[in-house]
């Protein structure tokens, strides 16, 4: 009896974790630099699926899941679709070399604030890489998906 | 005239003391743990709130936080440690940078800085007016390993329990 409790107990709480880590809320919204200067605010891109991305070019795990990023970026060409990368590095040439090294070819932002951007803040990123993948209503519907279940969660949403 | 003799020698011991040491301008350190220690927030917001820290910038290469102390600051390995733990990650090599204001100081022969004292475990010493990059020797301060490895290689110098920094000089 007291085993059957404790079983619906973890059950329950397993299905609260689950619930809470799939709740849908609205993108904050942020205006930050390109590298000419452009102004680009999240919220232009409503009505299409957006793929946020956290990084820095002195972050190792960033780099490598840019590797993952240009692999599977040329699939989503020309859909309704946005990549969007944030970098948090401090340094504009820091930035502007590794995008060119890791051949990211979409869309790159940057916060020179690094760890003290509001952004983030904004945002709880805590760690990088720090992923999110926004629907065309602008809610978050996930984060940090690697791999194949970003790609799938990617092919959802454009699908809906 | 012996009295007079044994205050001169112990004026000069004081005032030798004072005229060695060391300024501390910066440092590399490496932290390990179970993710990355350069892509986390805690650990740079951490190691930046230090009153002696001005700067803490990550470096991919090194995979270390470089960082520049201020002039004056009262650097303390103890409190970088301190730091690096708090935010849930492990020091694993530390290094400072200085350089000598007066005669450096020989092999085993301590000095002060800020509210710490240190001391250096080589035969090599730095020279003077050179700047120098040391290790800080100590459980907490390396990888267990790399301090298994200093213990047999420097055996007869090294004094662990003692609440003076050990120092290795790299350069």
């Amino acid at each position: 009896m007291r085993f059957t409790i404790l079983i619906i107990f973890f059950l329950q709480l397993s299905v609260a974790v689950f619930a809470q880590a799939f709740k849908q809320e609205p993108a904050i919204d942020f205006k930050l630099p390109t590298s000419k200067g452009d102004s680009i605010s999240l919220s232009q891109f409503r009505g299409k699926v957006v793929l946020l991305d956290f990084w820095a070019s002195w972050c190792g795990p960033c780099r490598i899941a840019n590797k993952h990023l240009v692999k599977i970026y040329p699939n989503y060409r020309g859909k309704n679709i946005v990549f969007l990368s944030v970098s948090l590095d401090e340094k504009p040439s820091d930035w502007l070399s590794a995008v060119k090294k890791d051949k990211l070819s979409w869309l790159q932002l940057i916060d020179q604030k690094a760890w003290n951007s509001p952004v983030a803040a904004a945002w709880d990123v805590n760690s990088i890489p720090a992923t999110f993948l926004i629907d065309q209503e602008g809610n978050v519907i996930a984060r940090n998906l690697m791999g194949t279940a970003l790609e799938s969660g990617i092919n959802k949403l454009l699908n809906q | 005239m012996q009295k007079s003799y044994l205050i001169i020698l112990l004026l000069s011991l004081w005032g030798g003391q004072q005229y060695s040491f060391a300024q501390f301008s910066g440092g590399r350190l490496q932290a390990t743990g179970l993710t990355c220690a350069l892509c986390n927030k805690a650990i740079h917001q951490s190691l930046e709130q230090l009153a002696f820290v001005e700067k803490v910038e990550a470096d991919i290469k090194s995979s270390s936080f470089t960082l520049t102390f201020r002039a004056n600051g009262a650097v303390s390995p103890a409190k970088l440690k301190a730091a690096v733990e708090d935010a849930g990650f492990f020091v694993g090599e530390l290094q400072l940078t200085g350089s000598w204001n007066q005669d450096p100081v020989e092999k085993g022969i301590p000095f002060v800085w800020g509210e710490q004292s240190f001391q250096f475990i080589s035969s090599k010493t730095p020279s003077l007016s050179k700047a120098f990059t040391c290790m800080v020797i100590g459980k907490g301060y390396l990888t267990e390993k790399s301090l298994k490895k200093l213990k047999t290689d420097y055996r007869e110098y090294l004094n662990l329990d003692s609440s003076i920094f050990q120092l290795l000089l790299i350069k």
